[in-house]
């Protein structure tokens, strides 16, 4: 069964998901992620930090300050036991999601 | 357009913009400064970034800044993430709701099961007060909990949160004549001081004295 909260979950899911291969800062997730789909999916100010917020306030992602490359202060993201553990039915879910489209859209064009 | 000064560098002062953008956030004013530093960042290293790829300063600003166009959206957006307006927290989703609707649920059933007819065994011990088991109802129970642990463990529960919707029922039927009865006593008490001034004479709300 899709679950309704797969619809944001796409952008959790990303998040997650660059997040499980190290921790990063806002800038990073949202580069790493564009640079990942090709430029597909694009983060920008309002809709990465509410849903950054959201998912550390839900428990799957932890900030802490720490001062990056550049010498700068920046806010670095890593993924929390919880955050881990949702990532894999996230992933189920959204495999899932793409299948029940691809059936429609081969039934469409049958 | 604000500026500073990084490492000679005339820069944006993207703080000071960001602030004035999102004046509408309406957030403790400690959270609201970490939030309006982090957004900095952000807009720094985008800014940062533009110019490496050779685009020129008015241009990179120009781009960074259309990131963070719409304040007030932006403000609702991180007000609601931020303080969960929109949702419930984790102990409500994982623990009070499911808690509380299957001990509403468990409640219906046994008015159902009376009003069925269904009679609850009656034990006297020798020196308490009866004991009353109603055994469909008793056993209905692990069923409730079971309910409440898996709708707990669905919003994303860890074990605890698990064991406590699940138990939730039974606790609460458990502790349900210690907490009523004080209750009870008190709210008699009171209505019998009531009674015996409204009407001058020694009577309470059982008729007794």
């Amino acid at each position: 069964m899709i679950v309704p909260a797969i619809k944001r979950g796409s952008g959790e899911l990303a998040i997650l998901t660059v997040l499980a291969a190290g921790r990063l800062h806002g800038y990073e997730i949202a580069k790493r992620i564009e640079q990942q789909t090709a430029g597909v999916l694009r983060f920008n100010l309002a809709s990465l930090y509410p849903m950054l917020y959201g998912m550390e306030k839900r428990g799957w992602v932890k900030g802490t300050w720490e001062i990056a490359h550049s010498g700068r202060r920046r806010r670095c993201y890593r993924l929390t036991p919880a955050g881990r553990k949702r990532l894999a039915p996230l992933r189920r879910e959204w495999a899932e999601f793409f299948r029940a489209l691809q059936l429609l859209a081969g039934s469409a064009r049958a | 357009m604000r500026f500073n000064c990084w490492r000679g560098l005339r820069v944006p002062d993207w703080e000071q913009i960001l602030r004035e953008r999102l004046s509408d956030m309406r957030l403790e004013p400690v959270v609201q400064e970490e939030i309006i530093a982090e957004l900095a960042g952000h807009l720094e290293d985008a800014y940062d970034n533009l110019l490496a790829q050779g685009i020129d300063a008015k241009e990179a600003q120009n781009r960074a800044w259309t990131e963070s166009s719409n304040g007030r959206e932006l403000a609702r957006k991180i007000r609601r993430a931020i303080r969960g307006e929109d949702k419930m927290n984790n102990g409500s989703k994982q623990i009070w709701l499911p808690g509380l609707v299957t001990t509403g649920l468990a409640t219906i059933l046994l008015s159902f099961l009376y009003f069925a007819g269904i009679r609850p065994l009656v034990v006297w011990p020798p020196t308490e007060s009866p004991a009353l088991f109603n055994i469909p109802w008793l056993l209905s129970l692990p069923v409730f909990g079971f309910i409440g642990a898996y709708w707990s463990r669905r919003a994303g529960g860890g074990t605890g949160a698990r064991i406590i919707a699940g138990v939730f029922p039974s606790l609460f039927y458990f502790a349900f004549p210690y907490l009523i009865l004080p209750l009870a006593l008190v709210v008699d008490r009171g209505l019998g001081q009531r009674w015996r001034h409204w009407d001058g004479s020694c009577s309470s709300v059982n008729g007794t004295c």
